[in-house]
């Protein structure tokens, strides 16, 4: 542990959170994984609470003990396509005077996804999809090394189209780029699932409370933000 | 539209229609056939639906209002949008500078029953739902029986009620409101100075700043859900790293703290003068007030401005926080590898509004 992790424990205890009852959960999932160095975070100065969304999800656990998975997301999948709504003048809607503060809103426990049975949104993502992002698909199957292509078993064998090295190059670098957004550091951004990538992926994972595998699994994919 | 009176109706599928458990009369069955869809309502001779207008606008699941004699249809819940609100009043005690929304002091107490009846009518499993006005609050005891209602027929429904807090200063109306539904709501509640001059001169009431305060406390007691919201604009900017700091040391109950981009709608075209500045001039306090309130655990985000004006640092905390009805990515962005990532733009925005910053990112900026 660096000197600037244990003031930032110090920091954290000191905050109201650490007094207030409901944060005497300890963060489960601090961002040790730092410590290796393989994810060193690009943020100066937020070495603890390098991941706002983090921060946010502690105070959920502490709120309610049972805490799915980062469900802030899951509009996303059936939020899209709405762009040419309103256009007609004979349409009045109520204008929201901000605009929504969607991502912290906590999810409520035990929150089934939300299933839209007659309406399904068109697909804006031009990029590959590995799987049909259905919830209840299969985990994606991780890749097992970054050059075997063979290795990928796609969850529904009578697929047609088949994903070739360039739409998983392509793919990959769409999870890396995600990352550096969210500020965990995969190395360039080159479509190679390196270890750093991977060590990216399982800090992220933790700090949002899904299996730290490393693997690009469908939780995780929704969670970042690359199937849409 | 064939109706005798104002209603309020859910539109439905002709399978959901099957299966709802909403009685027939409150369901308006959207069928597509060769003309293109037609609405009706089970046993009845179809609605004439207006060809003229998209067919896209109403989508299985929506609630729309119809009015006697008028092919109007008000589309006042969407399936699937990311940011249904109900509008609970136009009235508002404060007059913002910046306010998206401009008031108007009408009586509309009919909105009180005209959201009870949207509340029934909306998807059970709708994650959440804003609340907005005007100023919610001014209902009082009618605001009291939409949150029971909510709590009623939409129970797993997380609440986010927009409201500048002031009535809170009245322990009774916080003590009628809050508990309704303490963990399940969320009120969030602009700051913009932490000074009372400030936040006065922004609201444009005297005695605001200490109002709000109050009302704050009060929901604080209460063990309320808060958000604090600061609008970032030439008023606000200068004082925004102070503004953090007294929210970290005043309100440290609060759960989060959002730093808006300016919306130019409403008051805030009129005001731009006063108020524009391009978000690239206010990099530094905004780093600062992030960095201030982030590093001691308190939740930050950065809403409605686009990744390509903020530093990387600061990209975790930016969130895609812009309704997607109003929200539009201009025609460059079409090459900006971290589009799927960014808040875009409002659709309100015109050139006098954009950032000098504002680029896209490419491929090459991540590979080194």
């Amino acid at each position: 542990m660096t000197w600037r992790e244990r003031l930032a424990l110090l920091l954290g205890a000191a905050s109201p959170f650490a007094v207030s009852g409901a944060a005497t959960a300890e963060p489960p999932n601090l961002r040790m994984q730092d410590s290796d160095g393989a994810t060193a975070p690009t943020l100066r100065r937020l070495d603890f609470w390098g991941d706002p969304a983090h921060a946010g999800h502690l105070l959920q656990l502490a709120g309610h003990r049972s805490h799915s998975s980062h469900s802030s997301h899951s509009s996303h999948v059936s939020g899209a396509g709405h762009s040419s709504h309103y256009s007609g003048s004979s349409v009045t809607t109520p204008a929201p005077l901000y605009s929504p503060p969607a991502p912290y809103v906590a999810p409520r426990p035990a929150k089934p996804a939300t299933p839209t049975p007659l309406y399904s949104p068109p697909v804006r993502s031009a990029a590959p999809r590995p799987a049909a992002p259905t919830t209840r698909a299969p985990a994606l199957q991780p890749f097992s090394s970054s050059s075997s292509v063979n290795s990928f078993v796609a969850p529904r064998p009578a697929e047609p189209s088949r994903l070739n090295q360039d739409d998983i190059t392509k793919f990959v670098q769409r999870v890396q780029i995600a990352l550096m957004v969210k500020g965990y550091d995969p190395g360039p951004a080159d479509g190679d699932l390196k270890p750093q990538t991977r060590e990216a992926l399982r800090a992220f994972q933790a700090a949002t409370g899904l299996n730290a595998s490393g693997n690009m699994d469908m939780p995780t994919l929704h969670a970042l933000g690359v199937l849409k | 539209m064939g109706v005798d009176r104002i209603e309020v109706l859910k539109v439905l599928g002709p399978e959901e229609a099957c299966i709802t458990h909403l009685p027939p009369q409150d369901v308006l069955i959207l069928e597509d056939s060769q003309a293109g869809p037609v609405l009706y309502r089970g046993g009845e001779r179809p609605l004439s639906f207006s060809d003229a207008k998209d067919p896209r606008i109403i989508r299985p699941g929506d609630v729309v209002r119809l009015r006697p004699n008028s092919s109007l249809v008000s589309v006042l819940y969407r399936r699937g949008a990311s940011a249904n609100t109900l509008f609970a009043t136009e009235r508002c005690n404060s007059l913002c500078l910046m306010c998206s929304q401009p008031p108007r002091d009408d009586d509309d107490s009919w909105r009180i029953d005209e959201m009870l009846r949207l509340i029934s009518l909306i998807d059970p499993d709708e994650p959440q739902l804003g609340i907005t006005g005007g100023e919610p609050t001014l209902l009082g005891p009618g605001l009291a029986r939409v949150l029971e209602a909510c709590r009623l027929y939409l129970p797993d429904t997380r609440l986010q009620i927009l409201t500048n807090g002031r009535t809170f200063a009245d322990p009774d109306l916080a003590e009628r409101l809050v508990p309704i539904d303490r963990d399940g709501t969320t009120w969030a509640v602009p700051l913009y100075g932490d000074v009372a001059a400030l936040h006065d001169e922004v609201v444009a009431v005297d005695g605001a700043f200490a109002e709000t305060l109050d009302g704050l406390f009060e929901l604080g007691r209460l063990g309320a859900q808060i958000e604090i919201r600061v609008v970032l604009h030439k008023l606000t900017i200068p004082r925004l790293p102070q503004i953090a700091s007294f929210i970290y040391r005043n309100l440290p109950f609060v759960r989060h703290v959002a730093l808006m981009g300016l919306e130019p709608m409403g008051f805030a075209k009129s005001n731009r003068e006063r108020l524009w500045i391009d978000p690239v001039d206010y990099l530094d306090e905004l780093d600062s007030a992030v960095s201030h309130l982030a590093n001691r655990g308190m939740p930050v985000s950065i809403y409605n401005l686009p990744l390509c004006v903020l530093p990387r640092p600061l990209w975790p905390f930016a969130r895609q926080s812009i309704s997607d009805w109003k929200n539009v990515y201009p025609q460059e962005c079409e090459g900006c590898v971290v589009r799927d990532h960014c808040a875009g733009f409002f659709a309100s925005a015109g050139p006098t509004w954009r950032s000098r910053a504002i680029h896209p990112i490419a491929i090459e900026e991540f590979a080194a």
